[in-house]
C-alpha cells in the first residue's frame, strides 16, 4: 500500500511535469507564431510602387516642361506628391526589408534630400535647373526601381522563411498538444480512480471489504420503500476484547477477518452481510422461512476454537433476530429491535439467537 | 475726409485680401458621387469646415509620432450630400483608390481631417483630405486593412448600396 502511494505521487508528479512541459512549449510556440504571423511587408512593397508611379508622372511633367508646354501647375502638383511618397516611404516602412540594409535607406534619404533641393513651388525651373532636376528625377527613379525588384525578392524570401518556419513551429506545436492531451487523460484517469476509491471507502468497512453502516442504511431504506419482507440480523461477538487484550489488535483483527468469511460463506450474495463497527455485524435476510436455520448455522462457526496465528480463540455469537413490520417508521426502527434482543441472547449467556417479540 | 480715404482704402486692402483668399477655399476639395442616386455633390474647404469639427489624436504609422487631426465626421459629409448607401470607393489624387463597407468603419467615427495640429493640410503633408481613424483609441485598428483605410489626398468618394463590379 505504502509502496503503491509513494508511486502514485511520483506518477502525479511526472503528469503535472509533462502537463507544464507541453503548456509551455505550445504556449510559446504559439507566441512565436502570432509574433511572425504580426510582421506585415505589405504595406512597404506598395509604398514603393506608390513612389515609382509618381516619380514617373512627376519626370513626365518635367519632359513637358522642358518641351515648352505650360504644365507648371501639374509639374507643382506632381512633385508634392512624389515629396509625400518619400516620407510614406522613409517613415512609415519601419519592417520593410530594405531598411535592414543601412546603404540602401542611407541612398534613399540622400536622393530624397536631392529632390527637395528643386522644389518648383520656391524656383522657377528653366533650363539648366530644368535639366539637373530632371537628370536626379531620372536617377532617383532608376534607383526606386531597383530599390521595389529588391524589395519584393527580399519579402518573397522572408515569406518563404516565415512559412517555412510556422510549419516547423507547427509540427511542434503538435507535440505540445498531445502531451497536453496526454496528460490531461491521465489527470482525468486519476480523478475517476480516486473518485471511485471515495465512493468505495464511503460504503465498505476498510478492514473486512464488506458494507459498512451506510450501506446497511441505503439497503434497508430501499427495502422498506419497496415494501419488501425482510429480517435483520444483528451479531456481537462474546468475549472478543478479551482476545484484543490479551492477544493483541492484530490477532482481534484476523479473527475479525476470518468470522467475516465464516459469515459471508453462510449468508450467499442475496443476502446483505455488513460491519457496523468493533465487534458488530448485521445481516439483511430477504427471506423469513430460513432465518432461523441461518441463525443456527451461524452459531456453529464459533462452535470450537478458532485458530489464529497460532492463539486459540474462544469466542461465541450473540444474535439478535427482527423481522419488518408496517410500523416500522424509520430504518433503524428494526435495527433497535435487532438490537434488543440481541442484548436479551447476550443476557442469557451468549452463544445464541433470540428473536425480538414485541412484549 | 481723412479717415474717409482710410476707411476706403481698408476696404480695398480688405476685398484684396478676401479676393486673394477666395480661391483656396472656393476651389472644389471632395466629391461625393454616387450614380444610382444621380448625386454629385462639390464640396469646398470652406464648406467642410461649417461642418462640426472633431479632433482626433493620434500615432499613425506613417509619422511615427503623435498628431492632433481636425476634420468633420465622414458620417455627417454623407449626411451633407443626402447619399445613402454602404458601399465607398475612395479615390485619391496619387491615383490610390480603395473599396470598404461604410458599415464596418463607421463605429469608429473616421474623420475628413483637413487640419494637422492647426494647419491645413497640403498635399505634401498628404491633404488636402485625409481620412483618419482614431487608431491609439482602438486596438484593433492597428492592422493592415485598416491602415489602407486611411486615404490621403483623398478627391473623391462614391457611395452605392452594393459592391460595384468594377
Amino acid at each position: 500500500m505504502l509502496i503503491r502511494r509513494v508511486n502514485n505521487t511520483y506518477f502525479i508528479l511526472l503528469i503535472t511535469l509533462l502537463f507544464l512541459l507541453s503548456a509551455g512549449t505550445s504556449l510559446s510556440l504559439l507566441n512565436k507564431s502570432q509574433e511572425l504571423l504580426l510582421l506585415n511587408e505589405r504595406a512597404s512593397g506598395r509604398a514603393i510602387v506608390q513612389l515609382v508611379i509618381l516619380q514617373q508622372s512627376y519626370i513626365g511633367f518635367l519632359k513637358q516642361l522642358r518641351r515648352g508646354d505650360h504644365v507648371q501647375e501639374q509639374v507643382v502638383i506632381s512633385y508634392d506628391l512624389t515629396w509625400s511618397a518619400y516620407e510614406t516611404l522613409l517613415k512609415g516602412s519601419k519592417n520593410a526589408h530594405f531598411v535592414s540594409d543601412g546603404q540602401r535607406l542611407l541612398k534613399l534619404q540622400k536622393d530624397f534630400n536631392k529632390f527637395k533641393l528643386h522644389d518648383p513651388s520656391q524656383k522657377n525651373l528653366v533650363d539648366g535647373k530644368l535639366e539637373i532636376a530632371l537628370q536626379h528625377a531620372q536617377q532617383a527613379h532608376a534607383y526606386a526601381i531597383e530599390l521595389l525588384n529588391h524589395e519584393f525578392q527580399g519579402v518573397a524570401q522572408q515569406t518563404h522563411q516565415r512559412d517555412f518556419e510556422l510549419v516547423r513551429l507547427n509540427k511542434v506545436m503538435i507535440f505540445g498538444l498531445l502531451g497536453l492531451t496526454l496528460s490531461g487523460t491521465l489527470f482525468l484517469y486519476i480523478l475517476l480512480r480516486e473518485r471511485r476509491r471515495m465512493a468505495y471507502l464511503a460504503y465498505h468497512d476498510p478492514l473486512t471489504h464488506i458494507g459498512n453502516r451506510s450501506a446497511l442504511q441505503e439497503r434497508i431504506m430501499q427495502l422498506q420503500s419497496n415494501n419488501e419482507i425482510f429480517s435483520a440480523l444483528l451479531i456481537d461477538i462474546d468475549r472478543f476484547k478479551s482476545i484484543n487484550d490479551s492477544f493483541g489488535h492484530d490477532i482481534g483483527d484476523k479473527l475479525l477477518i476470518k468470522l467475516t468469511r465464516d459469515m459471508s460463506r453462510i449468508c450467499d450474495k442475496k443476502h446483505f452481510l455488513g460491519r457496523l463497527g468493533g465487534d458488530e455485524f448485521a445481516i439483511i435476510y430477504q427471506s423469513k422461512n430460513s432465518v432461523e436455520q441461518t441463525a443456527l448455522k451461524l452459531l456453529d462457526i464459533t462452535a470450537q476454537h478458532i485458530e489464529i496465528s497460532e492463539y486459540s480463540c474462544d469466542v461465541g455469537l450473540s444474535i439478535g433476530i427482527s423481522h419488518s413490520k408496517a410500523e416500522h417508521k424509520v430504518w433503524v426502527d428494526i435495527l433497535k429491535e435487532a438490537d434488543d434482543a440481541m442484548y436479551q441472547a447476550k443476557e442469557n449467556g451468549g452463544n445464541q439467537y433470540q428473536i425480538y417479540e414485541n412484549t | 475726409m481723412l479717415l474717409k480715404v482710410n476707411i476706403k482704402i481698408l476696404l480695398l486692402c480688405l476685398l484684396l485680401c478676401t479676393s486673394f483668399m477666395l480661391p483656396a477655399s472656393e476651389s472644389t476639395l471632395l466629391n461625393i458621387y454616387s450614380a444610382s442616386q444621380a448625386i454629385d455633390e462639390k464640396y469646398t474647404l470652406k464648406q467642410l469646415q461649417q461642418l462640426p469639427q472633431h479632433d482626433i489624436e493620434t500615432i499613425i504609422p506613417w509619422t511615427n509620432e503623435t498628431h492632433r487631426y481636425r476634420g468633420p465626421y465622414l458620417e455627417d459629409v454623407f449626411t451633407l450630400a443626402n447619399v445613402k448607401g454602404e458601399w465607398l470607393t475612395m479615390y485619391a489624387l496619387d491615383h490610390y483608390q480603395i473599396s470598404v463597407n461604410f458599415k464596418k468603419i463607421k463605429k469608429y467615427k473616421p474623420i475628413l481631417a483637413l487640419q494637422v495640429d492647426g494647419k491645413l493640410l497640403t498635399i505634401r503633408s498628404k491633404g488636402p483630405i485625409w481620412l483618419i481613424f482614431p487608431m491609439s483609441d482602438y486596438e484593433e485598428l492597428n492592422a493592415a486593412i485598416y491602415h489602407d483605410y486611411m486615404v490621403w489626398q483623398l478627391l473623391k468618394i462614391s457611395v452605392e448600396e452594393t459592391q460595384s463590379a468594377d
